[in-house]
């Protein structure tokens, strides 16, 4: 722990640059995760759940 | 045309034509040093992340069926076996001379032809070239001239030895290469080679070049009479197999002797992914970011705590530093894996009929793009400055005062691209592999799946991949700025 404090500023303008990705990748988890939610929710009232459909 | 699709795409062609023209200060200034920046560069990230979520939009809109599936060739002109025999007789020469100034040259690496012929002519100046005129080192490769001599001349000396091997030469049937074994040789060679620029102390040493050299052409020579000359170069010669790769990004192509035109990219579709693919790929990202983390603030901080770790384990100090630099590297290696493995494990929230691997499969030629724009933005300083010093090392190889060529007065000149220059150069090189990327990974969504939706929904997770590896690398060269 001391490792990682001692070179604070360092992690944290290194995640100014991560800060789009990490944006990114939380919209899609969290998108994701709301997306399983209406499935599950669907499925529990008996309706049709869409799939996507691969060739 | 559809007003909307119309607009669309001529908003699209402005975007790119505005990603590919560098601002004025990139020409402004002459000298070396530090890039002059009219912004903060963690700003180029966030700018590069825009960029890289319009052109996915662009792409939605653009973009509804597959093009780039099927390669659309035209013949160019015809190159003959002459081609071979010329390319490897030039290979064998400059392996010779490889060789030769690393056993009997001076020690000092800058003075001696071998460092930089391998570290920067070879290791770099070839991934550029393999990427703008197709396969260089399959012409030039001086092992595989060497083994289709031997073939040639063993057909020539026994013809009519039994069963033919490659090219007729009467030599017994190869060995067929194992599957399993992909192109996990490959991966030990690049991975091997990385650790031995990145990682040993020696790394600049003629004479460990030489022997390496020499060490591992004999080991080539061994497999191919193994298991026959092609099926090793397509496989398992790590060399080979990484300039090839980069080689598919080349708007030509060269088959069955006819040299072919083709659109930039349309190779890459057609690769071949076998067992080591995506891991090759991987070592390919990793070890350039290493090399870029391995010069920025954040891995000197970190370095001497790893190093004093190793210490107290009992090893000596140069040992400890390349334990803690092995330790930064296989982290690096991982890390590329791991932004790879989120993406595809993304994509599988979508499609959940196809299993990871498969998927891992199926888009594992996005990444030859990033990996070209790694190494080029990476490297492209070394490029410049230090292939010049290629025009006086050729006149004296062995760095004994000789001046063959009448060259040897030659000096390298820093003024050629500011450090300025260089940076937008950088910035324009990693976005433009990336946008070509995430083209790559649409193209094969949309050929991948009958829904729209589902393409786009899938691909959301590949653009996060990209504008991961985006703002990787811009911190990487930021860092190497600082």
């Amino acid at each position: 722990m001391t490792l990682l404090f001692a070179h604070a500023g360092h992690w944290l303008v290194s995640m100014v640059y991560a800060a789009p990705a990490l944006l990114l990748a939380g919209a899609l988890a969290v998108s994701t995760i709301r997306q399983r939610r209406r499935e599950a929710e669907k499925r529990a009232a008996g309706e049709p759940v869409e799939r996507s459909r691969a060739e | 045309m559809n007003p909307l699709r119309r607009s669309g795409r001529i908003a699209a062609l402005a975007l790119f034509a505005f990603a590919a023209v560098p601002p004025a200060t990139a020409s402004a200034h002459g000298l070396v040093g530090k890039a002059d920046l009219p912004l903060p560069t963690w700003l180029f990230a966030w700018a590069a992340a825009v960029v890289l979520i319009v052109s996915f939009a662009a792409l939605g809109l653009l973009w509804p069926r597959p093009r780039l599936q099927r390669p659309r060739e035209r013949r160019l002109l015809r190159l003959g076996p002459w081609v071979d025999v010329v390319g490897g007789v030039v290979g064998v020469g400059l392996f010779v001379l490889l060789v030769l100034s690393g056993l009997a040259g001076t020690s000092v690496p800058t003075a001696n032809f071998a460092p930089t012929f391998v570290y920067v002519a070879f290791w770099v100046g070839l991934v550029v070239g393999s990427a703008l005129f197709g396969d260089l080192f399959r012409v030039l490769s001086p092992w595989r001239a060497l083994a289709r001599f031997a073939a040639w001349l063993t057909g020539r000396l026994r013809p009519a030895a039994g069963a033919t091997g490659d090219g007729g030469s009467g030599l017994p049937e190869p060995l067929a290469y194992p599957r399993w074994l992909g192109h996990w040789p490959a991966v030990v060679t690049i991975a091997g080679f990385a650790w031995l620029e990145l990682v040993s102390v020696d790394r600049d040493d003629p004479r460990l070049l030489a022997f390496l050299a020499l060490g591992y052409a004999a080991l080539q020579l061994v497999a191919m009479s193994v298991w026959g000359i092609e099926a090793w170069s397509r496989r398992g010669d790590g060399f080979a197999v990484f300039f090839g790769l980069f080689a598919k990004v080349a708007p030509l192509a060269r088959r069955d002797g006819v040299l072919y035109l083709r659109r930039p990219l349309d190779g890459l579709p057609s690769l071949e992914v076998v067992p080591g693919t995506v891991a090759l790929l991987c070592t390919m990202i990793g070890s350039t970011t290493f090399d870029g983390l391995s010069g920025g603030p954040l891995w000197t901080d970190l370095s001497p705590h790893l190093q004093s770790v190793f210490e107290e384990l009992g090893l000596g100090a140069t040992a400890a530093g390349e334990a803690s630099f092995t330790v930064g590297l296989l982290g690096c290696l991982l890390l590329a894996g791991l932004v790879y493995r989120i993406g595809v494990l993304g994509m599988r929230t979508v499609d959940r009929e196809r299993s990871a691997g498969e998927l891992a499969a199926a888009f594992a030629h996005t990444l030859v793009p990033i990996a070209l724009a790694y190494a080029v933005a990476h490297y492209a300083s070394l490029l410049i400055y230090q292939g010049q010093a290629l025009g006086y090392l050729f006149s004296d190889p062995l760095g004994d005062g000789s001046d063959l060529l009448g060259t040897a007065n030659w000096t390298i000149d820093y003024t050629l691209i500011s450090a300025t220059g260089i940076w937008y150069l950088q910035v324009f090189v990693i976005v433009l592999g990336h946008i070509a990327a995430l083209a790559l990974a649409h193209d094969r969504a949309v050929a991948l799946y009958r829904d729209g939706r589902a393409a786009l929904r899938s691909q959301l997770w590949m653009l996060a991949v990209m504008v991961a590896f985006t703002c990787l690398a811009l911190w990487l060269i930021s860092a190497a700025n600082a």
